[in-house]
């Protein structure tokens, strides 16, 4: 399995998961919790599941019936709140925690 | 991803046709997936939002297609699935371009380029294929550029015994530079090629004795035959990309022609000269 290194927007997107480890999110409010801008979630989020520490599933529902296309939606895995945890603790020695307040966190109430 | 995309109501045909182009950027089994995120959040945003999130998700596509290709095989992602036949398809296409251009430019290019007929015709001794252009009359840190592309014309030219090993060799480099599981194979499949290489070589010296050298030498029906090979992948083989697709028709036309053209009256004068 890949290792990755951590960076700023991983460790925030990280932190937002760690938040609510069982939890399942979205991208979009992913993005918005981690204070991340949009769209730019995507490469941590392929790059977390390469590297198995989150699993993702698409959202079952009736396309037609919801007038949407279907969400996909992100957990972090056992691996996954593990190095969430450590990267959280070790950041957490460096600088005070920063707070995950995003831009979008307004914009996203679904 | 049919449903996911095409359900979408007419006013998201904006959406449609930006994150099209965006995912065209992406590996190809990976694309509806991702464009099922972006459709998903951009029906979410208002108008303003929207141009931002396009704007954020252009800004980090190098970053997205680099984790999709490299992590696509072992989180379960739909990357693209590969077979056999799409490997050895993407070998074809990648050891095919070096010979066909290498010919295209060291042969009928410099032949009418240059009146090589002309000069020919005129009792003008400057024809020697290795004293003009661009062996000559160019700068000398030039000039391994130009003994490799020499190389390629003539392993177009020589065919078969040289041209298949040099075609699964430029190949399977090409394809394994990036992975690291693939150097063990690329080694392996190098070491094989250079051993057939060797081998043509020696029976071609124990050969040249007898005589008839330009016709022993003249394999260039195999440059045809890997052609046809090539448009007939570009058909039949499922896993490629379109741009893959367009490739191996293109250097496939091109290898047939050269081929044909190869056996014309013309055809036939090049090839004399360039084997001079």
């Amino acid at each position: 399995m890949p290792q990755l290194r951590m960076t700023t927007p991983r460790l925030l997107v990280l932190q937002a998961m760690l938040a609510e480890p069982e939890r399942e999110r979205y991208g979009l409010e992913l993005a918005g919790t981690a204070g991340l801008e949009p769209g730019t979630i995507y490469p941590i989020l392929v790059a977390f599941e390469g590297a198995g520490w989150v699993t993702s599933r698409a959202e079952e529902i009736d396309v037609h019936a919801e007038g949407r296309p279907r969400r996909r939606y992100y957990r972090l895995t056992l691996p996954g709140i593990a190095v969430a945890e450590a990267a959280a603790a070790k950041a957490a020695q460096r600088r005070p925690r920063r707070p995950a307040a995003g831009w979008a966190a307004g914009w996203v109430t679904r | 991803m049919g449903d996911a995309v095409t359900r979408l109501a007419p006013a998201r045909r904006g959406d449609l046709a930006v994150t099209a182009l965006l995912a065209a950027a992406l590996p190809t089994g990976f694309r509806d997936r991702q464009r099922g995120e972006w459709l998903s959040d951009l029906g979410e945003l208002r108008r303003g939002e929207r141009l931002r999130y396009l704007a954020g998700a252009a800004w980090s596509l190098p970053g997205l297609r680099r984790s999709a290709m490299r992590h696509g095989a072992t989180s379960g992602l739909a990357g693209v699935p590969v077979t056999g036949a799409g490997t050895a398809a993407r070998v074809l296409l990648a050891g095919l371009i070096w010979p066909v251009l290498s010919w295209i430019l060291f042969v009928p290019v410099r032949y009418y380029a240059l009146d090589v007929p002309g000069r020919l015709a005129g009792g003008d001794a400057e024809f020697d294929p290795k004293s003009l252009w661009p062996f000559a009359e160019t700068p000398e840190w030039l000039t391994p550029l130009w003994v490799v592309l020499h190389f390629g014309a003539w392993a177009a030219m020589l065919g078969g015994p040289f041209l298949i090993p040099a075609v699964t060799l430029v190949g399977v480099l090409a394809l394994t530079r990036r992975r690291r599981g693939g150097r063990a194979i690329g080694v392996a499949v190098v070491a094989a090629a250079l051993l057939m290489g060797a081998m043509a070589s020696l029976s071609l010296g124990l050969e040249m004795t007898s005589g008839a050298i330009a016709e022993k030498l003249n394999g260039i029906w195999a440059v045809g035959l890997l052609g046809a090979l090539a448009v007939v992948c570009a058909i039949r083989v499922g896993d490629l990309t379109r741009r893959a697709r367009a490739g191996l028709v293109a250097i496939g036309v091109a290898a047939m022609a050269i081929t044909a053209w190869s056996y014309t009256t013309p055809g036939q004068s090049m090839i004399v000269w360039f084997m001079d």
